[in-house]
């Protein structure tokens, strides 16, 4: 264990994290609190916010609408995403609006979705589902769509059905797509659990920060960030881990 | 299997959009809740209102200047860090971890924060913009530049190219031009939501600040009309940029 | 051996003609691929393919494994008429066109499975034909951590798994280097002696087309047509002497240089007016 620690490539990210967290420390302190606030004050905050269950509180509401939107996303998205991959006219008629929404920020599109569904769950819940989905549907319907031509024509000289070629070529090539597409609705998805929570229904750990900006207590805003910052990088690397396991057959040409 | 040829799938584009709109504005009208799902004809009639009167344009103006500086100090930050974390694994190992913490965490998180340090001036802005953009640039700097291409570097040598800044320029940063301009396509992605983002929190300016105005009215006819631009310049920049991407792959 | 059965030609093409339009707009070309082929190929003969680029072979011999249909003509695959693949071709790829997601094994089962076979006995016959091209140790592997040759070895071992009576090879070892080409070589004429199957056999390789051939289709330069067949009567195993000193192979590629010699300076002469 020891001598993990003595490689650069471990004490140096915990050297720079000291380096960083002292440096906050005495700038933070010089600072009024009312703008900054050092890890110290960031910490009492966590503990704080522990204490009064206000985090935990907080962060299963953010969990809530994350998970079951994506979950949604997923459930939803694979399926479209087939079906727009088999079908290139469907995909091809359907390919602008989906890039358009894609592409428009949605915390311009909050104002929209409050008319639509209102302040609540609900509204939440859209947020982070149909952006998620979409990414999802999208880079399914390419791995779909982008089977290797070489190897259907190999599976048709060994005379396979739809079915075995759907089986053996089209699920197998397309699953690179498909484990691409489900990390990026994720990503999408943790973005606007968080827009959700900030502009729409002031709740769960994204409502922490506006709250801590109203209440001009920056060391709760810190908190908050931090902790949607590990949480992120949690559910990143996990799927970053998950799409390289399934990509073991891939070797060096990924 | 009958091969769909571009303008076939061009074809059924604008007829899918065609018929699209048309079965909107149909609904639109016989819904009549102008609030709730503005007809077609309204919102075109809000866009026109826009564009005449000069709203439009001078958020739009405001907005890709916004854009352009956000994208620019992003690009400057972005090459010389992840320069920096490609030639150094000390460098690597230090500052990586935050980098990635930054990439995953919504910029929006990180707008109050700014609001409290810059308050609600252009610099402010231009924080957000570039903390949305900079880390796919970085990113992409390092990861070109980190696989040199070696064969060419002994090229350049061999034709008196001396000294690593030279040999950067010459060959490492060319070489190294399709993975920045994915990275860069990227970076235009986030740079517009950070714009769109810093906007409408940070101050009711360009693009972003319009669309909240008037959704702070329900004049939804207007909201619609004032999104698609913002769309518009998202797509339009990153198309561009993917554009130039394409061209330069020689693989 | 039945007398009978093997004067049935193993493959034969009469009158086959296969136009290709060049792209997807109303006045796009017409290249005429392949005018008027009769071939008949015995059962038990190696034959290869050699001419120009873009003389048509590798549609050729698509259209001999029904991968792609003729316009006109008909094939004929051991007395009946096929309009698809069967179990009595099998296709060797120039890209060895192994699935990437599947190991060595799971690759060579391949043609059984669909074929329906009892898992553990496709299992078996597989083994046995990754036995016989030498991969023994490398049944779970995938193919990204093979050579090309090793691919090339899954490839055919696949082929062979089949059981299938014809192997059609597309430049079966064009991508592959020179060292390992030859031993391939040899190794395909140990199988092919051993196995009697019938072999049409692609190259661009003149060495190659004589060298493992009892007969050498040369191709003329596009439209496709059958310039000339030409027997080569040495005799086999070939692996036992070297057959490159032999008269008989000077002569044949000789032969076929000249010929193809003559077909490259037309075309540029073609090219230039």
């Amino acid at each position: 264990m020891l001598d993990r620690l003595k490689r650069p490539s471990s004490y140096l990210p915990i050297l720079s994290l000291i380096l960083v967290l002292g440096g906050w420390e005495i700038v933070g302190r010089s600072i009024n609190p009312l703008l900054f606030a050092p890890p110290s004050a960031v910490v009492g905050m966590f503990g704080e916010l522990m204490a009064t269950g206000e985090l935990q509180a907080a962060a299963t509401i953010t969990m809530q609408a994350l998970f079951l939107g994506y979950a949604l996303a997923v459930i939803v998205g694979i399926p479209f995403g087939i079906l727009m991959g088999a079908v290139p006219r469907f995909g091809d008629i359907l390919q602008p609006y989906l890039y358009a929404i894609f592409s428009t920020p949605r915390v311009v599109v909050v104002p929209l979705i409050i008319v639509w569904f209102g302040i609540g769950f609900g509204a939440r819940l859209f947020l982070v589902f149909f952006w998620s989905a979409i990414a999802i549907s999208v880079n399914t319907a390419q791995g779909v769509r982008h089977a290797r031509p070489d190897l259907v024509e190999v599976a048709r000289s060994f005379q396979a059905s739809r079915v075995q070629l759907a089986r053996h070529v089209l699920i197998p090539g397309a699953t690179p797509f498909v484990v691409a597409g489900l990390r990026i609705g994720a990503e999408r998805a943790i973005v606007g659990v968080i827009i959700g929570e900030m502009f729409l229904q002031i709740v769960g750990l994204g409502g922490i920060i506006t709250t801590g900006s109203s209440e001009l207590i920056p060391a709760k805003m810190l908190c908050a960030v931090m902790v949607i910052a590990v949480l992120g990088t949690i559910i990143v690397t996990a799927l970053d881990l998950v799409e390289k396991r399934l990509q073991s057959w891939r070797g060096e040409a990924a | 299997m009958k091969t769909r040829t571009k303008r076939d799938i061009r074809r059924d584009q604008l007829v899918g959009v065609a018929i699209f709109l048309g079965v909107w504005e149909v609904s639109a009208q016989l819904f009549d809740k102008p609030l709730l799902l503005p007809p077609v004809s309204a919102i075109l009639a809000a866009l026109w209102d826009l564009l005449i009167s000069g709203e439009l344009l001078t958020a739009l103006g405001e907005s890709i200047l916004l854009l352009i500086v956000g994208l620019f100090v992003a690009t400057v930050i972005g090459f010389v860090f992840g320069t920096l974390i490609a030639r150094s694994k000390t460098a690597y190992w230090m500052l990586n971890p935050y980098f990635s913490a930054l990439f995953v965490t919504p910029t929006i998180a990180l707008v109050p924060l700014v609001l409290v340090w810059f308050g609600f001036g252009f610099t402010g802005r231009v924080l957000v913009v570039v903390l949305a953009a900079v880390v796919p640039i970085l990113f992409s700097v390092a990861s070109g530049l980190r696989d040199a291409p070696g064969d060419l570097i002994d090229v350049a040598r061999s034709f008196g190219v001396k000294g690593e800044i030279p040999l950067l320029f010459t060959v490492r940063l060319r070489a190294a031009l399709p993975v920045l301009m994915a990275g860069l396509r990227l970076a235009a992605g986030r740079a517009v939501v950070g714009m769109a983002v810093a906007e409408t929190y940070l101050r009711l300016g360009g693009i972003g600040g319009l669309i909240k105005s008037y959704g702070a009215v329900f004049q939804t006819d207007y909201v619609f009309a004032a999104i698609l631009p913002l769309s518009l310049l998202g797509i339009t920049l990153v198309t561009i940029i993917a554009r130039i991407e394409r061209r330069l792959h020689w693989a | 051996m039945n007398d009978t059965k093997s004067d049935i030609p193993a493959i034969e093409l009469k009158g086959i003609r296969k136009t290709f339009t060049l792209s997807e707009d109303r006045n796009a070309q017409k290249v005429l691929a392949l005018d008027g082929i009769d071939l008949s190929i015995r059962q038990g003969e190696f034959l290869t393919i050699i001419g120009p680029s873009g003389c048509g072979k590798t549609t050729l011999l698509r259209v001999m494994a029904s991968l792609i249909l003729p316009d006109e003509g008909e094939v004929i695959v051991e007395g009946e008429t096929v309009l698809e693949p069967g179990i009595k071709r099998a296709m060797v790829f120039q890209t060895f066109g192994l699935f990437p997601w599947k190991t060595v094994i799971d690759n060579v089962v391949f043609p059984l499975t669909v074929q329906k076979f009892d898992p553990s006995e496709a299992r078996e016959i597989a083994m046995t034909h990754i036995e016989r091209v030498g991969l023994e140790r490398f049944v779970d592997a995938y193919p990204h951590q093979l050579s090309g040759g090793m691919q090339q070895r899954v490839g055919l071992a696949r082929a062979l798994a089949t059981g299938a009576d014809v192997l059609l090879m597309d430049e079966p070892f064009g991508a592959i280097d020179a060292q390992t080409r030859e031993l391939m070589q040899e190794e395909l004429m140990r199988i092919w002696e051993e196995e009697k199957k019938t072999v049409v056999f692609i190259t661009h390789d003149l060495d190659e087309a004589v060298m493992l051939a009892d007969r050498v289709l040369l191709m003329s330069r596009g439209p496709g047509k059958v310039r000339e067949i030409i027997p080569v009567n040495m005799p086999h195993p070939r692996t036992d002497y070297d057959v490159r000193a032999r008269e008989e192979f000077a002569d044949v590629r000789g032969h076929l240089w000249h010929a193809l010699r003559n077909d490259l300076i037309e075309q540029r002469a073609e090219e230039a007016s």
